[in-house]
């Protein structure tokens, strides 16, 4: 076990489990949309609509609201901030469990 | 809660979960369709003896593909735009893949064209150069899989066009009618992917803040 202090330090807007989701896959990507969050995360559309707004409030996640063709789309995007924390949180729980 | 980390960080292995996303992205059966199209009336074109028209029919079947992406797909499974590592590491390898096939296609043709002039018998080598357009394929296929991360009926895809360019040789099967088997084939592999696709994936209700654009 590594320095469990580092747990105690887990950003809890991250560490939830919906955002922990959206976030990794957010990570991995330039953008995406609602209905591709939806489908990869496996969230409802309420659920992950509340939780994309909690980590656009804490400016971790930029929003885009578009038309493609004559459908409307939001298209999401992590920040820089959002990026960053991200990766201290990755950094942090690798810390903790002494994980290479 | 140090069970549920370690869980997550199993489970949710950035570079797999990317991987992941662009596998799935490939899953709609679109693609499948619009290559197998591509390929059959390639054949086509070769076996009428209309050959310029194999340049254009891939460039033609592009907005299709984009709009079948836009209608179909997109309200579906969504949209995404993949990072620049991702886009940098195709363009490379798409440019490495041409040369060296290039070079393979240039080297076996020269062969031919010596083999011909120097009047060795060159009859038996023609089955295996009219089966070389159907090796190339069968490799951006097999490359598909192992150096794009395609998903791996590309590789099924792959398999069988070097099935196909065996028996081409075997049986002294014109280009043409090699292609038409595999486009078909390809076809039958997009409309089973699609029929799936759209039964597994409705549309998604946007809640209401989602749904007004600007």
């Amino acid at each position: 076990m590594g320095d469990t202090s580092s747990i105690l330090g887990l950003d809890r807007t991250i560490h939830e489990p919906a955002r922990f989701a959206i976030m990794v896959h957010l990570y991995v990507v330039s953008e995406a949309d609602f209905v591709m969050l939806s489908r990869q995360t496996g969230l409802s559309a309420g659920n992950l609509s509340s939780h994309l707004s909690k980590l656009e409030q804490a400016g971790y996640v930029d929003v885009k609201k578009t038309f493609s063709g004559k459908r409307p789309q939001t298209i999401y995007r992590l920040t820089q901030l959002g990026r960053t924390e991200f990766e201290r949180y990755r950094l942090q729980v690798a810390v903790a469990l002494d994980l290479d | 809660m140090l069970c549920i980390m370690s869980y997550r960080q199993r489970t949710m292995d950035p570079a797999s979960i990317e991987r992941k996303i662009y596998q799935s992205f490939w899953n709609d059966g679109i693609t499948d369709l619009a290559v197998g199209l591509g390929v059959t009336l390639v054949g086509f074109a070769w076996q009428v003896d209309v050959v310029a028209l194999t340049l254009v029919i891939p460039v033609a079947l592009l907005p299709l593909w984009i709009l079948g992406r836009r209608r179909i797909s997109e309200p579906r499974a969504g949209f995404v735009r993949f990072s620049t590592e991702r886009g940098e590491k195709v363009h490379r390898t798409s440019v490495t893949a041409s040369i060296v096939g290039y070079g393979v296609l240039m080297a076996v043709g020269a062969s031919y064209l010596v083999f011909r002039n120097s009047g060795a018998p060159a009859r038996w080598l023609e089955p295996v150069v009219a089966a070389i357009p159907m090796l190339v394929l069968a490799t951006v296929f097999l490359l598909g899989r192992w150096v794009f991360d395609l998903p791996r009926r590309s590789a099924v895809y792959g398999v069988f066009a070097l099935g196909v360019a065996a028996a081409g040789i075997a049986l002294a099967l014109p280009p043409g009618l090699q292609f038409v088997a595999v486009g078909l084939l390809i076809m039958l592999g997009g409309t089973g992917i699609l029929w799936r696709f759209l039964r597994k994936n409705p549309t998604v209700a946007l809640p209401e803040g989602d749904r007004e654009g600007r």
